[in-house]
């Protein structure tokens, strides 16, 4: 597991036969039985009082567990956002018997657990290996959670398939010895497509795979992308390299990185620091370190990846046709249905096929947030309608891959009885926001209820169409877990004077268009910041030009007219 | 916090705070050894006595009994303790949002 070990295919029940997951192999399984062993020895020596919290906490850090505001969170890893039926349905049994009945998926693809008692941890850490999970690196300044596009493998205009390269990654990274205690957090992000719906270029290293002219596969890739306190847009070291050399020169960037990295101030040991003070030196030096890597201990030999490749095959598919009578008779019928289809389904690559996104944002609701029920719903819906394949979205939705057209009414029937039928995917109340003050300890303003707050002043769906496409991000303190740089509309909870005061900003976006939104103006208290999102939104509907999103619009018209908006009266 | 406490020398009334080691849960220091989930409950230090509650509390983190001791200023409310700053009356008071399984209703 803390090399590169080329998988061994083995039977194993935790995978129900079609999913297209990862697989462990032996090696994997004893690591993680013998991980478990070491762990809850060190919980049971701090429970008995052996181990001080300042030498239990790098212990509990590094393997997923937090001591947040109110009680520990647990943070599980869910390798680039993707689950089995089995593995979703684990997570909802974890959350009924050992926390509060429900989980709360992250902009990092994983799900955490608000209310993790400590003596609970040994026995959540052999539930998860039963169907090959574990918290590992979801925490410590390591390389975490490679995250990718939720609909790799379905999205008919991918050049190649993420999830292989994500998987390398994976195996590549986990428990690197070089790599477990760089100057701070890594985080990478992959995509095959040409849309970018992975923030790639607010990651501290983006990949977009690619094909050459004759279908060779290669990687561009991006270094020092970041949000935080220090927002920054990534840079462009390599416009190619070649699937083989992709290992050595992530191995490169990543040994740059932890050679001159700052570690004597928290504030900048991000590699975007690095990046940004150092300009072209640094990809300078990049180029060096690979070149001076021994190529053959790092060559991704084309038999590995074929190996892994298999794993994420095609399922097999029926032979359909797009639009199946089923399908256009519920979208003709029933509009309630059809106001669903229309945010909720999305092409596919197989015809007759679809991938269907479920919106964790019900009106009112806490984003990202699933109850064990809920849980299990989808891990039904997945089974009978999508190969058993669940996907995490980094907006904190979730995505069942691969649906029949002829299903779709079935699957929208059975999420609408699981509260899971919102039909707002991409819409204004479709919003990211991070734990913020409710539950997180670094926070330092609420997040979810300004996110409900929002939400509910624009429950009117018409409305909400109306307004269109439109991402509001929220983040509770300057670390930007909710990533608001990013949103159309971002809002940062800051502590103004022991009272929590809420900055916009404008114009943010985290696709191929990526951008860092403008700050608008003086913040506004907890109880005017709904307002001030209504007066931005009537501001671009009275300026919008035909066919603008709203972002579109604040580009062509700048801050002015909704700063003018929002402060003349003050 | 990174006590004001701790950091420097109380001018108001004050408790004292951390997590429980078991379950990481909030709890107010009462005496030596004893700790509660209610704020209410807990015993307030005048400024002048707030150093010997800090070591008070800090004897129970010692003992692996709690986490992250620190103190929070409190005004009194009813003659019962109530902290003075936001995040502690969150943490007080728990998530302002339901801490419970979602239950929602579809939108209009």
């Amino acid at each position: 597991m803390n090399a590169f070990v080329a998988p061994i295919a083995l039977p194993n029940p935790a995978h129900p036969a079609q999913a297209r997951t990862y697989r462990y192999d032996a090696v994997d399984r004893e690591f993680l039985q013998e991980r478990i062993a070491e762990f809850s020895d060190q919980i049971a020596r701090r429970l008995r009082g052996e181990l001080t919290e300042d030498e239990f906490k790098p212990l509990r850090l590094m393997n997923g567990l937090y001591l947040q505001l109110h009680a520990y969170m647990y943070r599980i890893a869910i390798p680039y956002g993707i689950l089995n039926a089995t593995q979703l349905r684990q997570l909802a049994m974890i959350a009924r018997r050992w926390d509060r009945g429900y989980g709360h998926f992250t902009t990092r693809q994983n799900i955490q657990f608000n209310w993790t008692r400590l003596e609970d941890v040994p026995d959540i850490m052999r539930a998860l290996a039963d169907v090959d999970m574990h918290a590992i690196q979801t925490s410590g300044n390591c390389i975490r959670n490679t995250t990718t596009d939720e609909y790799a493998g379905a999205d008919p205009e991918e050049a190649a398939d993420p999830r292989i390269y994500a998987e390398i990654i994976r195996q590549w990274s986990t428990l690197h010895p070089e790599f477990t205690w760089l100057p701070r957090k890594f985080k990478i992000a992959i995509t095959g497509a040409p849309q970018d719906r992975v923030a790639m270029q607010v990651h501290d290293v983006g990949l977009v795979v690619k094909r050459d002219a004759a279908g060779a596969i290669g990687f561009e890739i991006w270094a020092g992308g970041g949000l935080g306190r220090t927002p920054v847009l990534a840079t462009k070291l390599r416009d190619w390299v070649p699937e083989a050399e992709l290992l050595a020169y992530l191995e490169a960037v990543l040994r740059v990185y932890n050679a001159l990295g700052n570690r004597d101030n928290i504030y900048k040991a991000r590699i975007k620091i690095l990046v940004r003070d150092m300009g072209d030196a640094f990809r300078e030096r990049v180029e060096r370190e690979f070149a001076r890597l021994p190529q053959r201990a790092y060559r991704l030999d084309p038999e590995v990846v074929a190996e892994i490749a298999a794993h994420f095959a095609p399922p097999p598919f029926a032979r359909l046709a797009d639009n199946p009578p089923a399908y256009a008779a519920a979208l003709a019928g029933n509009a309630e249905f059809a106001a669903w289809a229309k945010q909720s389904v999305r092409a596919h690559r197989q015809p007759g096929y679809a991938s269907v996104t479920i919106s964790l944002k019900p009106i009112g609701g806490i984003p990202g947030d699933a109850s064990a029920e809920q849980m299990e719903a989808v891990a039904r819906l997945a089974e009978r309608h999508s190969f058993g394949e669940i996907r995490v979205s980094h907006v904190q939705n979730l995505v069942l891959p691969h649906v029949r057209q002829e299903d779709l009414p079935a699957v929208w029937q059975g999420l609408r009885e699981a509260g899971l039928a919102t039909p707002n995917i991409g819409l204004v109340s479709d919003i990211i926001a991070c734990p913020g003050m409710d539950y997180c300890a670094l926070a330092t303003a609420r997040s979810i209820p300004v996110a409900q707050m929002i939400s509910e002043r624009f429950a009117d769906l018409d409305r909400q169409h109306d307004i269109g496409e439109c991402f509001i991000n929220i983040s509770g303190c300057i670390n930007a877990c909710g990533h608001h740089h990013v949103g159309h509309i971002g809002i940062l909870g800051v502590d103004k004077r022991g009272a929590e005061s809420y900055q916009i900003t404008l114009g943010g976006s985290a696709t191929n268009d990526a951008a860092l939104g403008e700050l608008v103006g003086p913040g506004f208290p907890y109880d005017k910041v709904t307002d001030a999102v209504e007066t931005i939104l009537r501001t671009y509907l009275a300026e919008r030009a035909a066919g603008e999103r709203f972002v579109d619009t604040y580009r062509r018209i700048g801050l002015g007219p909704f700063k003018e908006a929002l402060y003349a009266s003050a | 916090m990174s006590s004001p406490a701790k950091a420097k020398p109380a001018t108001a009334p004050v408790v004292f705070t951390a997590n429980r080691l078991l379950d990481g849960r909030v709890v107010w220091l009462v005496a030596a050894g004893q700790w509660v989930e209610r704020v209410a409950d807990a015993t307030v230090f005048p400024p002048e006595e707030a150093a010997a509650g800090l070591a008070l509390a800090q004897e129970d983190e010692r003992a692996q009994r709690v986490v992250g001791v620190y103190g929070a200023e409190v005004a009194l409310e009813a003659g019962r303790p109530v902290p003075v700053k936001f995040r502690e009356r969150l943490r007080a008071q728990g998530p302002s949002v339901p801490a419970e399984p979602p239950t929602y209703r579809l939108a209009s």
